[in-house]
């Protein structure tokens, strides 16, 4: 490996090829995995070889993909499904859209693959109608994949046939859960169901189905490509292979970046990322999304995979990776995400839907000003309780940003509830400006840039701020050019 | 498009593409990042030059995200035989620049050039 | 059923392997708690969605708590029920419903009948511990018959399954998302524009107040105490088998002398029985049925006495108009030949008479209103009250329900036969029709009169019923998604039947939405089923043409079986409607 920090391999063709045109795929090696497979290997054999690979799923779970399509196999049905889950909801990330507007080929020919390792014949594309470029990239490339007979009937003269539709999502976070996902594509509410039955059992009208990621299948060519033990030598011992990020937030650089699993978070954040914006101090990494955690700077250097994630109270979650520096209120932010997930609960289940927005009230009462200790002790109490009882993995990991920022930046929760201060100056309800008469000099820069005239004084005289019309916009702040204002 | 029907055709059909490779390729970003920063028109310019200089051998490619979201739109310079140039926060005149430079005098814009900060794994043969 | 090895508290058992945790610790004698949980197996009436998750037990080796209701056992698995961690989460689970749920229990229609608030006393629930926003929707009380107070949904997703799953309506589903998910029509139709067949079993299977009845009890105590006004009750088959319930009596006890008894004490003038226009219904449906046969009509003949089911054919099969019965359904003949042949025989004016019914059915309150049940521009039934509201007036009035003595109804519209009292349960219409329709086309008496064959709670059942040479092929069905599978065949030609009975509730009327409620004991339902026959067993007469009462109507005022004034007044028509 040379000395860059990236490696790409799900998105290698990204940014390199034409999209639209399938020669450009087909130039660069694309259905060379499928066309051997259906030449010489054995559906088992391809399972064999993915287990070999240690692929984990990459939409957030990290399921053994192999083990997965195995269950499939092994189970009877008329028919078999085979579902790639391009239903990326998380808050910031993007890399499954960017796969499927830059490299989308690179989706079906895995789906073929997965189908004739599982007994399937017919896949869908779960798509969010949000994507409507990845969706004309997809449409065009199915139309093109058809007319090349690289999918459809008798693919390549193999006798394997294989058809691939497309299905829209309306737009629920919780339909990136398989079981929602797959009630969606039947037509009915997105909803989860209890599992067992597992997909890979009664899926998709009731058949084995097995659902995957758009990043998952995007490694699973190249895994055929460059052989499954040269995959399994990169990442760590649990998990191999790469991982896609969209880093994001107070970073110079934000982008989206491929890392060999066991890259450490400081290596994305200073050396690929660039650091943080303005040489501001670096607070918080968060990741996993809405069902992930904040991860404090004591943690920068751990290498990254599924597990050692999940032990910091984070989770690998689909990649989205946000960076938080000093200015970042921590209670705030747990206060963003949860209000995402109460937004996005399908409501089904009592603990997330009526748990979760318990916790944001009390986030809220703690961002007032009106939060007490006894209401953290309700929300890390509560919080425990949701994660144990919700009925799926949004529910399971709704409270995760709340615990996590509890558990690292607790004394912030504190200043909140005790101080009835927000050290970030952030929770607006918290904070208070005054003039430092001995510092203004009557310039009026203030005055004038107040939206609500609550800034009072002569020209040349110190002036002084309405506390009761107020509405703590930092407007004042940012005018002053003598360091006259204070936050606190 | 003929259709593949062997695995053998399809060889043959990677083969051949790859000996056509004597162009010049100017990849431009354009997944929805990009065309939201204005890769659109940086599009339009490089191949309305390309045009206007009555430039054969080039070959424009609407390709997908480079990865590079903080220096959106994107240019990448492939010339057959060299290491490929990315360039960033292109727009419609820088992009002309680019063509005079770069293409047709072999000058590489030194100051919009990102530094290409990732390998891509080999993408191999099929092992045989 | 192969068995599996599992601890429970400590306690080893082998179970089959397809029990539920929930099921497997009820054979150690420990039950755990649930709410949105329901499961009458033989009426195929299954809620398992899993999503109250009041049930949570732990499992070794699992991370989450797993809710007994839907996890299945395993060889091996160890179960604790009971544990500080369960139980708080358990609570918790209560304590979060409770926070978005009214505080008014003790002016709640559900008020001591409430399964929420019973969980809750059994959890120790003695603080509202959360609080926060509460959801709070708009009253639907659009309908005759469902009253929908959505403040009071915990969203367990019974009502769902009762009308997506068992009677395949589709009105009721899950809408928007979060903390404002809600169970309604779709684009929030009130109930009345919808194709709901108000069969009422989202009622009987709602946990809490959310679903319930329009109450009609204060009309009905407005017309007793209005002197102007002579107040005629009738009581349907099922009322009897299901009414004692209400006052702590076994289920499947048969209260008819004491249903009657209380009826008189509450004021009612006249006491009549709905088992009256049953054998009244038969005579005509049996004739119609004689009558398609002999000329060619059309056949299969549908019985059209469940106005769920009419409705549903409405809406659902506009094509198959001709098929039911145009009978009048057996209270809706009552009610006309009270205002008719009753007024004019006691010499009342119609006008002043009031007919109330008292059906365990909630549809029946949705047909009373149907503009074409109506005789000289009077409806023919005016108020219908459920076997719960009556219940309720028994209590209001102070009468001790359980020490009554039996009485008789009153005459000449309270005899009735046994072929009548089966009307009650599913494949008791066609029982009762075959009696009649056999002793007419063979000439004679016959000894027959229990068809088994018939019987029973599978949701379709069919048999063929040899009558002189002719062998008559039968179908049953209850529960509207069997009804629509008998239809779909009909529609496609594939059916072969001569005669079908179809009632919308499993199990028939005696499950009806009006019906005090089974709490999920499907055992309760049996129970009643076995009761009607009983009460069929022990009545002298046990065919509806050997009723002297009909006989005599037949004689001094209708004329002929299925003649024209029988058509005037007994018979109906039915209307295509939309599918919204």
């Amino acid at each position: 490996m040379s000395g860059h920090k990236q490696l790409r391999i799900a998105l290698r063709n990204c940014g390199v090829i034409d999209p639209e045109n399938i020669l450009e795929y087909i130039a660069r090696g694309g259905y060379m995995a499928l066309g051997k497979i259906l030449d010489e290997m054995a559906p088992e054999d391809v399972i064999d070889e993915l287990k070999k690979s240690g692929l984990r799923g990459r939409g957030g779970g990290g399921f053994p993909t192999g083990l997965k399509l195995e269950f499939a196999r092994r189970n009877e049905g008329e028919r078999k499904y085979i579902i790639c889950n391009a239903d990326e909801g998380d808050p910031g990330a993007f890399m499954d859209r960017s796969i499927l507007e830059g490299d989308p080929q690179s989706i079906l020919e895995a789906m073929a693959i997965c189908g004739y390792a599982v007994g399937a014949n017919e896949g869908y594309v779960y798509i969010r109608a949000e994507y409507p470029l990845a969706i004309e990239r997809l449409t065009i490339a199915i139309r093109q994949a058809y007319e090349a007979g690289l999918i459809g009937d008798d693919i390549m003269g193999s006798g394997f046939s294989f058809d691939i539709k497309i299905k829209y999502g309306a737009g629920a976070f919780v339909c990136g859960e398989e079981t929602a996902l797959i009630s969606s594509v039947e037509g009915n509410r997105g909803e989860p169901h209890f599992k067992p039955p597992f997909p890979a059992e009664k899926g998709l009208w009731g058949m084995p189905t097995t659902v995957n990621n758009v990043e998952t299948l995007a490694n699973i060519p190249s895994i055929f490509n460059m052989g499954a033990g040269r995959f399994a030598e990169i990442g760590t011992k649990t998990s191999k292979g790469t991982k896609v990020f969209a880093l994001a937030g107070n970073v110079n650089k934000v982008g989206l970046v491929e890392v060999p699993m066991g890259t450490t978070l400081r290596e994305i954040v200073y050396d690929i990322g660039d650091g943080i914006v303005g040489g501001k101090k670096f607070k918080a990494v968060q990741t996993g999304g809405p069902s992930g955690g904040c991860i404090p700077e004591q943690f920068l250097d751990i290498p990254i995979d599924y597990e050692s994630l999940k032990e910091i109270g984070s989770m690998m979650g689909s990649g989205g990776m946000i960076i938080m520096d000093e200015d970042t209120c921590m209670v705030d932010i747990a206060k963003y995400y949860l209000e995402f997930t109460t937004d996005e609960s399908c409501g089904k289940c009592t603990p997330c839907r009526i748990g979760n927005k318990r916790l944001y009230e009390i986030l809220c009462k703690i961002t007032k000003g009106e939060g007490t200790e006894e209401d953290l002790d309700s929300l890390k109490e509560l919080g425990g309780i949701i994660k144990d009882t919700s009925l799926c993995g949004l529910g399971q990991t709704a409270p995760n940003p709340v615990l996590s920022t509890m558990k690292y930046f607790y004394d912030e929760y504190l200043s909140h509830v005790r101080d009835k201060k927000c050290p970030a100056g952030i929770c607006s309800s918290l904070t208070r400006y005054e003039i430092i008469a001995d510092k203004c000099i009557g310039c009026t820069m203030c005055a004038k840039a107040c939206p609500t005239a609550c800034i009072s004084g002569k020209v040349r005289e110190p002036h002084k701020i309405d506390q009761a019309k107020c509405i703590k916009c930092g407007a004042c702040f940012k005018a002053c050019k003598f360091d006259a204002i204070l936050k606190s | 498009m003929i259709k593949i029907k062997s695995f053998n055709e399809l060889k043959e059909l990677k083969e051949s593409l790859n000996a056509q490779r004597e162009h010049i390729r100017i990849i431009v970003g354009m997944a929805t990042c990009g065309m939201a920063a204005g890769a659109g028109e940086v599009f339009d310019s490089i191949a309305g030059e390309i045009m206007r200089q009555g430039l054969k051998n080039v070959t424009v490619v609407r390709s997908g995200c480079m990865g590079a979201c903080h220096s959106e739109p994107t240019v990448e310079i492939v010339k057959p035989g060299e290491d490929p140039v990315l360039y960033g926060n292109v727009d419609s005149s820088r992009a002309k620049v680019i063509i005079s430079n770069h293409i047709m005098r072999g000058e590489i814009v030194e100051e919009l050039v990102l530094e290409k900060n990732y390998e891509t794994a080999s993408l191999g043969e099929v092992e045989q | 059923m192969k068995k599996v090895n599992v601890t429970i508290n400590d306690i080893k058992i082998a179970v089959p392997e397809n029990y539920t945790v929930l099921e497997a610790a009820r054979e150690i004698d420990v039950e755990i708690p649930t709410l949105c949980h329901l499961n009458l197996h033989d009426l195929k009436a299954v809620n398992r969605s899993a999503s109250c998750r009041v049930c949570v037990v732990e499992i070794e080796g699992r991370g989450t708590l797993a809710p007994s209701c839907s996890t299945y056992v395993a060889e091996g698995m160890v179960i604790k029920t009971h544990t500080p961690r369960s139980v708080k989460a358990r609570r918790t689970m209560v304590e979060l419903l409770l926070s978005d749920h009214p505080k008014d229990c003790l002016v709640c229609e559900k008020n001591q009948r409430c399964e929420l608030q019973k969980l809750a006393a059994d959890l120790c629930v003695r603080e509202i511990k959360y609080t926060g926003a509460q959801s709070t929707y708009e009253i639907d009380n659009s309908s005759r018959s469902i009253y929908r107070n959505l403040d009071k949904c915990i969203l367990c997703r019974r009502c769902e399954t009762m009308c997506n799953e068992v009677q395949t309506c589709g009105i009721l589903s899950g809408m928007d998302r979060g903390f404002e998910t809600v169970v309604g029509p779709a684009f929030g139709l009130p109930m009345i524009d919808t194709m709901c067949t108000f069969c009422g079993q989202c009622v009987a299977v709602c946990p809490t107040a959310a679903l319930t009845e329009i109450n009609q009890i204060r009309e009905v105590w407005d017309a007793i105490n209005d002197p102007e006004k002579i107040v005629v009750v009738q009581t349907a088959p099922a009322v009897r088998v299901a009414l004692g319930e209400e006052f702590g009596m076994e289920a499947g006890t048969i209260v008819t002398g004491k249903m009657a008894a209380a009826m008189r004490r509450l004021g009612f003038d006249r006491v009549f029985d709905t088992d009256f226009a049953a054998d009244l219904t038969i005579v005509e449906e049996a004739s119609e049925f004689i009558h398609r046969l002999r000329h060619g009509g059309t056949l299969p003949i549908l019985t059209s006495c469940c106005p769920a089911w009419v409705k549903f054919f409405e809406h659902q099969f506009p094509d198959l108009l001709d098929i039911p019965s145009t009978c009048k359904s057996p209270h809706e003949m009552f009610g006309t030949v009270v205002k008719t042949y009753y007024a004019a025989k006691m010499k009342i004016d119609p006008e002043k008479l009031v007919v109330v019914s008292v059906m365990p059915c909630l549809a029946k309150k949705y047909e009373a209103a149907r503009p074409e049940l109506n005789t000289n521009g009077m409806q023919n039934v005016d108020y219908v009250i459920s076997t719960r509201e009556a219940a309720k007036m028994i209590r209001e009035a102070g009468i001790n329900f359980v020490d009554l003595p039996d009485e008789d109804f009153d005459n000449p519209l309270g005899e009735s036969t046994g072929a009548s009292v089966i009307f009650g349960t599913t494949g008791g219409v066609i029982e009762a029709a075959l009696r009649t329709a056999c002793d007419w086309l063979t000439g004679e008496s016959l000894e027959k009169v229990d068809y088994h064959q018939l019987r029973g709670l599978e949701g379709i059942r069919e048999g063929t019923v040899k009558i002189g040479d002719m062998e008559v092929r039968i179908g049953i069905a209850h529960g509207l998604g069997n009804a629509r599978r008998l239809l779909e065949d009909i529609r496609s030609g594939k059916s072969t039947y001569h005669a079908i009975e179809i009632m919308a509730c499993p199990g028939g009327c005696i499950g009806g939405g009006g019906q005090p409620y089974h709490g999920g004991d499907e055992g309760i339902i049996k129970k009643r089923a076995d009761a009607i026959y009983r009460e069929d067993q022990g009545k002298a007469k046990r065919k509806s043409h050997e009723n002297e009462n009909v006989i005599e109507l037949y004689r001094d005022y209708l004329g002929e079986y299925y003649g024209e004034k029988a058509h005037e007044l007994l018979h109906t028509s039915y209307q295509k409607r939309e599918l919204i």
